[in-house]
């Protein structure tokens, strides 16, 4: 695991093949613009023993882009999502991870504001807006600062900034499968008062597709979620506003 | 408020000696609140002596005045510091007032606008706003005034100092754009188009609270808002509605901060050209911004207000 500042974006990859080039282009256009701010980065992506053709493409990134720093971890068999971001969490090279589906895309633009956001609060977790495309109406995503209704359903998207060691001492993203591993490291970090930041600007494109993983939680689980943290004595707390909302050429907006 | 005239400090009196009542609620949306406030601390002298500001629990155990001003009805009706029968007994008082004047700065058409009439019989409207609007055929026997809506003494300073602004200035401001407001599809659509054309926008589209615009439910105040747009070169917004309507309090908030006001409103965009900043869309937008236009809009809006009385002296010639 990596102290050093900078960002790694971590992408993990099961089967999308088709998408990945999207993610990746968005990610290395990112990257490239950090580096113009002197911030150090690199491109991890997570092979979470894909069959449909990934390793192929993601075997030629390197050569393809040697302006940035691009590496690959193959995993032998598949282990799920929330193992497969730990794996990369665990080997990422700098102290603070981007976050990026292999369906989604960043605004790379944004990156480093977002990178400046994280930096100057301190955060655990550093999220802004998605918008949601696809065949869809116009729609947006992880858009407020973090309420109480987080109990309830997860409303912030997994698609954030993290500051590794933070997340890894929390205890990483939950390797049950089927247990809503974002939700549940929200959660975890929330019981351990981290602190969680809301930018207000775009920081990628959410892309919903037939099949992806972006279903409401179904009721038991949820129950199962709450009363779980409840022992932890979030309910307490269901007033309140939970995150704060940050912007680095304004200042503390909430 | 001086703490002289606060309501909750007067002593029961058999009868009010005071001419008029502004009632307003702490603990819904500040835009109103907030206006409450700054329009009793402009009226003119002789005016502030004899009108009291009233949070609204407060006036539920007062000597009502013989006039009442109700700034925005629904947020009273829904104070969460109110019981059903506080509200009823609210309503009982208001309506026991011999006038009973309704403040809003809604949009004629508007299911907002009509809620304002599910409360007390009123016997005046006063339409704040940018423009004066035609009341709807059942309301048409209602009085009605248009207070042109515009900054306070104290403020105009300051639109004096933003009238000033070079394009060299405009343009250092770091954030492109901002777009604040609840969240709807045709916002989300809009800041689609905007980060097209330039990503480093604000967006700030929360989930939709009614009467919940408050610094602890997570919305920006006043202040914060003025803090973000003293950033923005433009302040964007849309209508959630189908209805010709521009949004005073936008226009105003964007100037006091030196941000360029820009409405996009392809349907009704020709109507309101004479303004200046109603824009048929984003790719409009990218045209004007192109220009000085905006530096010499803002200085135009900016002469345009201070050529106008202030907020509380305005009110105060309506009667």
């Amino acid at each position: 695991m990596g102290q050093r500042a900078g960002l790694s974006i971590l992408i993990p990859n099961w089967n999308h093949r088709f998408a990945l080039p999207r993610s990746v282009r968005s990610a290395l256009d990112g990257l490239r613009r950090l580096h113009a701010h002197g911030v150090a980065g690199e491109l991890l992506v997570v092979d979470d023993a894909s069959r449909d053709g990934s390793q192929k493409y993601l075997f030629n990134l390197a050569a393809h882009y040697p302006d940035v720093a691009i590496r690959v971890i193959w995993l032998p068999r598949n282990v799920g999502l929330g193992a497969a971001r730990n794996i990369g969490l665990t080997h990422a090279a700098y102290r603070h991870a981007c976050l990026l589906d292999a369906d989604n895309a960043l605004e790379p633009a944004n990156l480093w504001l977002f990178y400046r956001a994280a930096l100057e609060t301190g955060a655990a977790l550093t999220y802004g807006n998605l918008f949601v495309l696809g065949d869809t109406q116009p729609d947006v995503l992880s858009n407020e600062p973090l309420h109480a209704r987080v109990y309830r359903q997860n409303y912030v998207d997994n698609f954030a900034l993290l500051d590794i060691p933070v997340a890894l001492a929390a205890g990483g993203y939950q390797t049950t499968r089927g247990l809503l591993e974002d939700w549940e490291l929200m959660m975890r970090l929330l019981a351990r008062n981290a602190l969680i930041v809301f930018v207000p600007a775009v920081l990628g494109y959410y892309y919903r597709m037939p099949g992806g993983l972006h279903t409401l939680a179904p009721e038991p689980l949820i129950q199962r979620l709450r009363r779980i943290f409840d022992q932890n004595e979030l309910r307490s707390r269901e007033s309140c506003l939970l995150g704060r909302m940050y912007h680095p050429d304004v200042g503390w907006l909430a | 408020m001086p703490l002289s005239l606060q309501g909750s400090r007067l002593p029961a009196m058999p009868s009010s000696p005071f001419d008029l009542d502004i009632l307003y609620s702490r603990a819904t949306d500040w835009l109103y609140s907030n206006l409450a406030i700054r329009l009793w601390h402009d009226l003119p002298e002789n005016w502030r002596t004899q009108t009291r500001l009233w949070d609204v629990p407060d006036w539920l155990a007062a000597v009502p005045a013989a006039r009442v001003l109700v700034v925005n009805w629904v947020g009273l009706a829904n104070d969460p510091r109110l019981s059903h029968r506080d509200v009823t007994a609210l309503m009982s008082k208001v309506n026991s007032a011999a006038e009973r004047i309704l403040l809003a700065a809604e949009c004629v058409g508007t299911d907002s606008f009509q809620r304002q009439f599910q409360g007390p019989e009123w016997t005046a409207l006063v339409d704040i706003g940018w423009q004066p609007q035609d009341l709807p055929a059942d309301l048409a026997s209602l009085p009605y005034r248009f207070l042109y809506y515009t900054p306070t003494q104290a403020e105009r300073p300051l639109l004096v100092h933003v009238q000033a602004t070079t394009a060299e200035q405009f343009s250092m401001r770091p954030i492109p754009w901002a777009v604040v407001g609840r969240a709807t599809t045709g916002r989300a659509a809009l800041v689609a188009d905007l980060t097209d054309w330039e990503p480093g926008g604000v967006v700030f589209l929360p989930a939709d609270e009614p009467l919940q615009i408050r610094p602890d439910r997570g919305r920006l105040s006043r202040v914060q808002l003025a803090r973000l747009l003293a950033k923005t070169r433009f302040y964007v917004w849309a209508s959630c509605h189908k209805f010709p309507y521009f949004e005073a309090f936008r226009a105003v908030d964007a100037l006091l901060s030196g941000a360029c006001p820009i409405k996009l409103d392809a349907r009704h965009a020709d109507g309101y050209a004479p303004l200046g900043c109603v824009l048929t869309d984003v790719a409009a937008l990218r045209r004007f911004a192109a220009t000085d236009a905006p530096v010499q809009l803002i200085a135009t809006l900016c002469a345009e207000l201070l050529a106008r009385p202030s907020l509380g002296v305005a009110f105060a010639a309506l009667w």
